[in-house]
């Protein structure tokens, strides 16, 4: 029960341990932007045993998304990656941009919000803030490609150890939230990009 | 379990405009329990229950499904219930700020919130921060919007309170547009970040420096603009 779990959460009878890197920033500035139009289309995906499709579009060709005005700007070169479970219902939909920091292409994932989208009261949104999760993307000569997200845990563990400077701080709940500015997640992925530790073990491979 | 009815309703443009804050602005040796603020309210045709957490529903769910457990309140926080705290005692029971709070409720277009309101008295005035908790979707709004933990960072609203009289109460919330151009500015200092591509926004001073913030801009009538003033009229 939903209920349940939320407010057990509270009283930390029961955390939800949610191991995926969520950071405040982006991970990528707008000379970072690659723009593949490969990665268009729709995607059966499978993530350990979980499956779904994942139907990704030009940011742009979607008018129903409410978008920041610098993001708006930009557009044409960004991805709305709207996820369905096995049934064809919508689960997620995220404002992404595909770019290159170091080595590697990485996808940056943010919550996308319709504009007629108000069934939930406004307060109590108003509550949340968004943050950005990432993906290192992976993609084949096949033209499959690979999600592996980076993986708060790691991030989490380096802190603790003062094995790491990045920028954070702690909710009311002592929980880590990474504040780091883009410049300083750059450095993070690149240092840490061929790091397998540094990536949650499970990849969500797409393919056609 | 049974539902409740709070009121908070709460205009699109006070929505548009809060303010958030990584930390509270209360904790749990400075939280205020005021018997004032309990009972059910109405502002523009909204109603919210405002219980104290010990008097809440919320409180006797999670002691149900506690007790389930065979844990029990006063087990699980090893004692601490009731007594002032250190600041370490503070940090490792952070939820106990809750058992100083109240329980926020209110039930629009069929979906049922729940919040936290933790109140604080700061040179002679009345502030509250509000925390989300729950959010119970009815069954047949498949299209409901989903919070989840992984990408969205639950925050504080913060804002004064003024009791007229027993019967109304008013809320003053900090206008975040003129917050936001103050500390863009330079005119206002207070720990923060702040995302220009993406438009985010989010206060990341400690406890203690909100406070003394709070204490300096109190009395200042910019920082809450009317349109961010909810008046709530006693029903109960």
């Amino acid at each position: 029960m939903k209920k349940a779990s939320i407010i057990l959460a509270v009283t930390f009878l029961v955390i939800f341990l949610s191991s995926c890197l969520r950071t405040l920033h982006p991970i990528f500035t707008i000379k970072d932007i690659v723009y593949e139009p490969k990665l268009f289309g729709t995607w059966k995906i499978e993530n350990q045993g979980t499956k779904g499709f994942v139907i990704i579009t030009n940011l742009a060709a979607d008018n129903s998304i409410e978008l920041p005005e610098k993001i708006s700007a930009i557009k044409q070169k960004g991805y709305l990656v709207s996820y369905q479970d096995e049934d064809g219902n919508a689960t997620e939909q995220y404002i992404a941009f595909l770019a290159r920091v170091g080595k590697h292409l990485y996808f940056d994932y943010f919550p996308a919000d319709k504009k007629d989208n108000k069934t939930v009261d406004e307060f109590f949104v108003s509550h949340f803030v968004k943050m950005h999760t990432s993906y290192r993307v992976d993609i084949s000569k096949d033209d499959s490609f690979e999600l592996s997200q980076l993986d708060e845990l790691y991030v989490t563990k380096l802190i603790n150890e003062k094995k790491i400077r990045i920028s954070h701080e702690k909710d009311a709940n002592g929980n880590i939230v990474v504040t780091a500015s883009t410049d300083e997640l750059q450095q993070y992925i690149i240092k840490y990009g061929d790091e397998p530790g540094a990536y949650r073990s499970e990849k969500t491979v797409f393919t056609k | 379990m049974k539902k409740l009815f709070i009121v908070l309703v709460i205009s699109f443009v006070v929505m548009q405009s809060c303010v958030t804050s990584l930390q509270p602005l209360a904790t749990y040796n400075t939280a205020i329990v005021d018997d004032r603020l309990a009972g059910t309210w109405n502002s523009d045709g909204q109603d919210y229950e405002v219980q104290k957490f010990f008097d809440s529903d919320l409180f006797k769910y999670i002691k149900k499904e506690m007790d389930k457990t065979k844990d029990s309140i006063d087990k699980v926080f090893k004692g601490n219930v009731g007594k002032e705290l250190s600041e370490k005692e503070m940090e490792e029971f952070a939820p106990i700020l809750y058992f100083k709070s109240y329980v926020i409720t209110y039930t629009k277009d069929k979906i049922e919130y729940v919040m936290f309101g933790s109140m604080v008295k700061l040179n002679g005035q009345f502030f509250i921060n509000f925390a989300p908790i729950d959010i119970n979707t009815d069954k047949n709004k498949g299209e409901a919007f989903e919070i989840t933990s992984t990408d969205q960072l639950a925050t504080h609203t913060i804002a004064r309170v003024q009791f007229t009289n027993s019967n109304t109460v008013t809320l003053d919330f900090i206008d975040g547009g003129f917050l936001y151009d103050q500390v863009k500015s330079g005119r206002m200092k207070i720990k923060n970040e702040r995302d220009d591509l993406y438009d985010t926004f989010l206060i990341t001073a400690s406890t203690d420096e909100l406070q003394q913030f709070i204490q300096k801009y109190g009395n200042d009538d910019r920082f809450f603009n009317k349109e961010n003033s909810v008046t709530l009229i006693r029903k109960s």
